[in-house]
């Protein structure tokens, strides 16, 4: 086969999975990879110049953002016009951007860890940049990022470390969700605290029955072996 | 170490503290230690907070201000949040947070304003007693 002329095609397991009406970020990011290492002539030259890009956009299999996919996608195309021509590149890839486009899942999950302080700050922040991008309200930004920034500040308090994922909801109800999670010794008093009859000095009551007024679901659970804490906010 | 500490301007009688950085546990502890001296220092009677550029305020950093404001009334000062953005406020109310011991004015102005004010009220009332007993 002449690889000059033909453009890039799908292999067959991914084709069927490409196929379907949404398609999995995960096999996108496969497709990515195949088509490069078709273009660029063979695995072990493309894969460094593939990771290297991912990198530059912070893409991996765990966190995939389709503006990053995109702008990665677009970079290694020009590095593919220096081996093959341009009319084959070109072909192959709006190919690969029509399979982008299938592609539902606009923004994914980022999870951050939360180890000191400044965590709150960095986990809020992409919190706070999540929602104005899934179109939040400016007055509901605000809230899911505060309401992320008493989770974040609760679990350096008392559970010393934690993490923290905000993913967009995209089913029938879009939103956002948050989920903290940490490995300390539970929330003792948790029927106090959120009757509202408890409030600690430094005011773990008032953040956390605070920020179940500002989302709408709130799920705590919690036991000796950690506290889990799941918070929605659905785009009105 | 780089030297983080927000500047406290004198200005007249008051204390400006324009907050342009987002508020970090440490830095608004520092923050609180600060003015509390700088009250001290100055014989200032009146603070104004600027928040305007705080995007995001949870309860502690809320409580915190209020504590700043608690201070600085022990001191005899008396304290004047502007600029708090809508959103943060909506915010707030919502979480059921309130802060009793400052006040608040829309802006740098009408803070200003409104500690002028205090104090001409506060100098008529003296006038008064020295009349009285006079």
């Amino acid at each position: 086969m002449n690889t000059d002329k033909h453009p890039w095609t799908p292999s067959e397991p991914l084709r069927k999975k490409l196929n379907e009406d949404n398609v999995q970020t995960e096999d996108l990011l496969i497709a990515v990879l195949e088509c490069f290492e078709y273009l660029l002539g063979s695995k072990a030259f493309a894969r460094p110049i593939i990771d290297q890009q991912f990198r530059k956009e912070d893409l991996s299999m765990q966190h995939p953002d389709k503006e990053g996919l995109v702008r990665a996608i677009d970079n290694l195309i020009k590095v593919s016009l220096c081996f093959k021509s341009e009319d084959m590149v070109r072909q192959s890839k709006n190919k690969l951007l029509r399979f982008v486009n299938h592609c539902k899942t606009d923004i994914a999950q980022r999870t951050v860890d939360i180890i000191s302080e400044s965590d709150i700050v960095i986990s809020r922040n992409l919190g706070l940049e999540m929602a104005t991008r899934l179109g939040f309200s400016k007055t509901d930004c605000n809230k899911i990022a505060t309401t992320i920034s008493e989770l974040a500040r609760n679990i350096v308090r008392y559970a010393g470390s934690g993490k923290i994922t905000i993913q967009p909801l995209i089913g029938d109800q879009k939103g956002i969700e948050i989920l903290s999670e940490d490995f300390g010794s539970g929330i003792e008093n948790l029927d106090e605290i959120m009757g509202g009859s408890y409030q600690s000095k430094e005011g773990l009551g008032m953040g956390i029955v605070g920020s179940k007024r500002l989302m709408d679901e709130f799920d705590i659970e919690t036991g000796e072996d950690g506290t889990r804490i799941r918070a929605v906010k659905f785009l009105r | 170490m780089k030297d983080r500490s927000i500047p406290i301007i004198k200005l007249h009688g008051n204390l400006l503290v324009s907050i342009q950085v987002d508020l970090d546990d440490q830095l608004a502890l520092m923050l609180q230690d600060d003015i509390t001296h700088e009250i001290v220092k100055t014989g200032a009677s009146g603070l104004i907070l600027d928040v305007s550029a705080i995007n995001i305020m949870d309860s502690y950093i809320a409580r915190l201000i209020d504590n700043i404001g608690k201070n600085a009334r022990i001191m005899g000062a008396r304290s004047v949040v502007v600029g708090l953005q809508p959103a943060i406020a909506i915010t707030l109310v919502e979480m059921g947070m309130e802060m009793e011991s400052v006040e608040t004015a829309l802006n740098l102005e009408a803070g200003l304003r409104l500690l002028d004010e205090g104090r001409e009220e506060e100098e008529e009332e003296e006038d008064d007693i020295e009349g009285e007993e006079s």
